[in-house]
């Protein structure tokens, strides 16, 4: 675990349906500087069962965290990941803005596999977001950020900011 | 290059095989599913014609499922210091080779790959979850 005088850093936000699984460990996170890997979720985080079967999805060498959102909100709000360099997994993009007004910058989101409930705007094959999805998008662009849909490494990267721009 | 191959009795290459690309997402793995038709080419053809396509100076890496079989043995001929042959193979020491280049694939990388993948043989039903401190 890397100690350091900084705040904790957000390396890499994916936006997933499966969060945590074989994938994400032996293909994005070999390839990102982190040091722990944070599952924002408030089904599984709360749920013993789904909890321990995505803990056997863990990498060896990194810190694992299977909080809900608030408790994200809480732990991040407290500067509790003080100097680690961290990678996000949601399938909620809602915690999103509430990071953004803590004061922890966003790198590029990557929505890798996501199928909203409503489907009011199918953008790929693997992106398929709400109009409340679309609002938080809204007001994350205007906060600068930016997205891609990646599926894994191998893939072409699918920028996504022209599409969201004219929806 | 790198040349993948995975030999078995009968469909697990097969198997193995779409596994890895499931996983990896990677191509290139040559299967030798062998015995399944009864009146099929003699292994040792095929394996003479696969050998065949390959350059002489490729790392070729050869997975096959067990040590008695015959299968296994008919690899033993090809056998030197750039063609690996391993038997008893499972599926992380076949992710340890996929996602190795080529030139990290040596006899230590081979020795410590078979040495890591016996530890991933695992009884589940009595396997405490790795916890950290640092875990929530």
């Amino acid at each position: 675990m890397i100690r350091s005088d900084e705040k904790a850093q957000i390396v890499a936000v994916r936006m997933d349906e499966r969060l945590l699984h074989g994938i994400i460990t032996t293909q994005w996170i070999p390839r990102t500087l982190c040091d722990r890997v944070m599952v924002i979720d408030d089904v599984v985080a709360n749920d013993p069962l789904k909890k321990e079967v995505m803990k056997l999805s863990k990498p060896v060498d990194k810190a694992l965290s299977i909080i809900d959102r608030s408790t994200a909100i809480n732990h991040f709000g407290e500067g509790k990941y003080h100097g680690q360099r961290i990678f996000i997994l949601s399938r909620d993009l809602r915690v999103l803005p509430a990071l953004l007004e803590l004061g922890y910058p966003l790198p590029v989101i990557n929505i890798g596999m996501y199928y909203a409930p409503a489907r009011d705007h199918v953008l790929t094959k693997r992106v398929a977001l709400s109009r409340e999805d679309m609002q938080i998008i809204g007001v994350l662009r205007c906060a600068g950020c930016s997205f891609i849909s990646q599926y894994v490494p191998s893939d072409e990267t699918v920028r996504l900011d022209r599409a969201l721009a004219h929806l | 290059m790198k040349r993948v191959v995975i030999a078995s009795h009968s469909r697990f290459a097969t198997g193995l095989k779409e596994t890895l690309k499931f996983i990896t997402a990677m191509e290139g793995i040559y299967d030798i599913p062998a015995y399944v038709e009864e009146d099929g080419k003699p292994l040792e053809e095929t394996i003479a014609e696969l050998f065949a396509t390959f350059d002489s100076e490729d790392t070729v890496v050869v997975m096959t499922d067990v040590l008695s079989g015959s299968v296994n043995q008919k690899f033993v001929p090809y056998i030197n210091d750039h063609t690996f042959v391993i038997t008893g193979v499972n599926v992380p020491f076949a992710l340890s080779i996929m996602l190795a280049d080529e030139a990290g694939i040596t006899p230590q990388y081979i020795r410590q790959a078979v040495e890591e993948s016996r530890q991933m043989l695992l009884y589940v039903n009595e396997m405490q979850p790795e916890q950290d401190e640092d875990d929530e």
